[in-house]
């Protein structure tokens, strides 16, 4: 009987307990699957989409070339349009996460950043020898969209033989590519897992922005003007992405796009819907402010970046660049449910 | 001109309303029937009575309570970091440290050991703390305070000199902000502590058991080989006895107790004489927040 007394009212206190628990409002039931719906077929599947088409478009201009004396302007053109649309993919690239398989896709198509080989070296050199193409470009790293910029983006008039050889070595590469950034985009447009995900999707691209946010600063900014503590006081313009053609800004300008797709959208599905929803609006106005500040630094450094590394335009990018990568982790620190109260966590 | 709400909150008031702390009305409720039900199964005396709860001790209690909390709001909010600010600083130190490190969805174990790494890492700082400010010669008359008490109450949990409240504070901050950030290093956003009734769900759990009766004059004992485990509520009424104020340092684990030898077990026919004199006389409060008391440790 004593027992029961001890047991009843201790019962009755857990389930009271229970039902007082933090309510299940919590980011899961906030993300809405149009949200997530949108985001998808906007940024992911259309970006990959893009990307696949200029591909394509690029092999139609290749094929189409008189290779010994190819519209070099033309191919460089759809290089850009190529080069910029992949970047906005790798970006976001989430297709590792969603599926194993898909982790490694990214590697296979893009080495900036990746080990300590120079491309441009390699590429050059294998264009340059007698080596049958298929086995002189034998790397997978001599058939991604760095090698291609080498093949289409020659640095002086070069002669018909070997233009030749850089048109068939962009054939080769962008047969490559076309396979991995194929996958890609028929994976994004078969998957339907991200669109119920809810809070892990959601997770999955909050982590690809900061992670692109770093490597925005620290990569594609800060290394070659000697910013970062890797490179510390020291000019390393070979640190630049696509220098040969001239597109650092414009791929920096494009991953920032894609961040504000993310962060805040025309039809309002995006980082900030779920923030008003959350109660942490502030902290998305507060990113969004830093993205169009970090736009407004960016728009002041003249092309190309190779020329800017010790201005002040550049270091100022920098440090937007940088402040936008603590917007993000002040953004993610707020949405932890931690007990922000220290005052509260006394003695004993 | 303050509010009669502003008023209530700067005095704490509305500590039984606010989840997060000891103080909320569900862990004073599962007290309420845990102490009434443990008095009655073992016929002890009532730890409700006037004679307790109207103490001079325990009236020091309440004019502390709302005088650190006054202090906590309008100094202790100013000089101390918030949380956030700890685990940004963290954020750096380890993306300096460690290179930085593209974040990895958090699965729900990964949930489950940030939860568990947070409550063990606060216990285990909040056990060294507490030991630190025992036998410290410079910590020890700041925490002497807290065990002048004559009486306990669940307020004397609160009965502490602001400067413990700033050392907690910071401790709290410097864990929570290094755990907290680590995690975060590797797995970013999903990041989620188990949280229940605003705290985190050890925390919590412990609260719903009975953690306000740990200062009250109700020796509630656990099994034997429960007490090697987990501080019962006698076991931090004996650490503020005149006899054992050397053990149970501890908050919610016993493990750091056994582990460093200071755990003491009891039971709840144990003679408990609360204070710090063999004969404890009442202590003028402004000459202890003065840090002005006799050295007696």
């Amino acid at each position: 009987m004593l027992k029961a007394i001890v047991r009843l009212p201790l019962l009755a206190l857990f389930l009271t307990g229970t039902s007082l628990a933090d309510a299940p409002t919590t980011l899961e039931t906030k993300i809405k699957p149009a949200l997530l719906q949108h985001l998808y077929d906007q940024v992911l599947v259309a970006d990959s989409q893009a990307a696949i088409n200029s591909l394509q478009k690029l092999q139609q201009q290749l094929a189409s070339q008189n290779i010994s004396h190819p519209d070099w302007s033309l191919l460089q053109d759809s290089y850009r349009d190529l080069a910029l649309h992949w970047k906005a993919v790798e970006a976001m690239y989430i297709a590792g996460y969603l599926n194993g398989d898909y982790l490694d896709h990214p590697r296979y198509i893009d080495y900036y950043h990746q080990g300590n080989e120079s491309i441009y070296d390699q590429v050059s050199k294998a264009l340059a020898s007698d080596i049958t193409l298929n086995k002189a470009l034998f790397k997978h790293s001599n058939k991604g969209i760095n090698a291609l910029e080498v093949m289409l983006f020659p640095n002086q008039p070069i002669s018909a033989h070997l233009a030749a050889r850089h048109i068939q070595g962009a054939q080769l590469a962008s047969q490559t590519m076309a396979i991995w950034l194929g996958e890609i985009a028929v994976f994004y447009d078969t998957d339907q897992s991200f669109m119920t995900g809810g809070k892990a999707s959601l997770s999955l691209l909050v982590n690809r922005l900061i992670d692109s946010s770093y490597k925005l600063a620290y990569w594609r900014v800060g290394e070659a003007a000697g910013l970062t503590p890797k490179t510390k006081g020291v000019l390393h313009p070979q640190s630049l992405e696509f220098q040969h053609a001239k597109l650092s800004k414009a791929a920096v300008t494009r991953i920032l796009e894609t961040h504000q797709k993310i962060v805040r959208n025309p039809a309002a599905q995006d980082l900030m819907t779920v923030g008003k929803a959350f109660g942490v609006e502030e902290d998305i106005a507060f990113l969004q402010a830093r993205l169009n500040a970090t736009m407004v630094a960016l728009q002041a450094v003249p092309e190309p970046f190779a020329d800017q590394l010790t201005s002040d335009t550049y270091k100022t990018l920098f440090n937007e660049l940088a402040m936008l990568q603590n917007a993000y982790y002040f953004m993610l620190i707020n949405s932890l449910n931690l007990e922000a109260r220290i005052l509260d966590a006394d003695g004993d | 001109m303050l509010t009669v709400t502003e008023a209530i909150h700067w005095l704490g008031l509305d500590f039984p309303a606010n989840a997060g702390n000891r103080l909320y009305w569900p862990f004073l409720i599962s007290a309420l029937v845990i102490g009434l039900a443990y008095q009655h199964w073992h016929k002890l005396p009532s730890f409700l009575t006037k004679a307790i709860w109207w103490h001079p001790s325990a009236r020091q209690d309440y004019a502390l309570f709302m005088l650190v909390n006054i202090f906590k709001l309008s100094v202790l909010s100013v000089i101390l970091p918030e949380i956030g600010q700890f685990i940004w600083w963290g954020l750096m130190r380890w993306q300096d440290w460690l290179g930085y490190q593209s974040k990895q969805p958090a699965s729900i174990e990964i949930n489950i050991a940030f939860t568990i790494c947070l409550f063990v890492a606060n216990d285990f700082s909040r056990y060294w703390l507490h030991r630190w400010m025992h036998t410290s010669r410079w910590l020890w008359p700041i925490h002497r305070l807290h065990h002048t008490a004559q009486v306990l109450t669940p307020i004397t949990f609160y009965r502490i000199h602001p400067l413990e409240s700033l050392l907690f504070g910071l401790r709290y901050g410097l864990v929570t902000g290094l755990i907290t950030s680590i995690y975060m290093h590797w797995f970013g956003f999903g990041l989620h502590a188990y949280q229940w009734l605003g705290s985190l769900v050890f925390v919590g759990l412990a609260n719903m058991v009975g953690s306000n009766l740990r200062h009250s004059q109700l020796p509630l004992t656990y099994w034997t080989w429960l007490q090697y485990w987990l501080i019962s509520p006698a076991q931090h009424q004996w650490h503020h006895t005149v006899a054992g104020n050397k053990h149970n340092f501890g908050s919610i684990l016993a493990l750091w107790d056994r582990l460093f030898g200071s755990l003491h077990n009891t039971t709840y026919s144990s003679k408990f004489r609360f204070g710090i004199e063999p004969e404890p006389k009442p202590e003028n409060l402004i000459r202890q927040l003065l840090l002005l008391a006799p050295k007696d440790h």
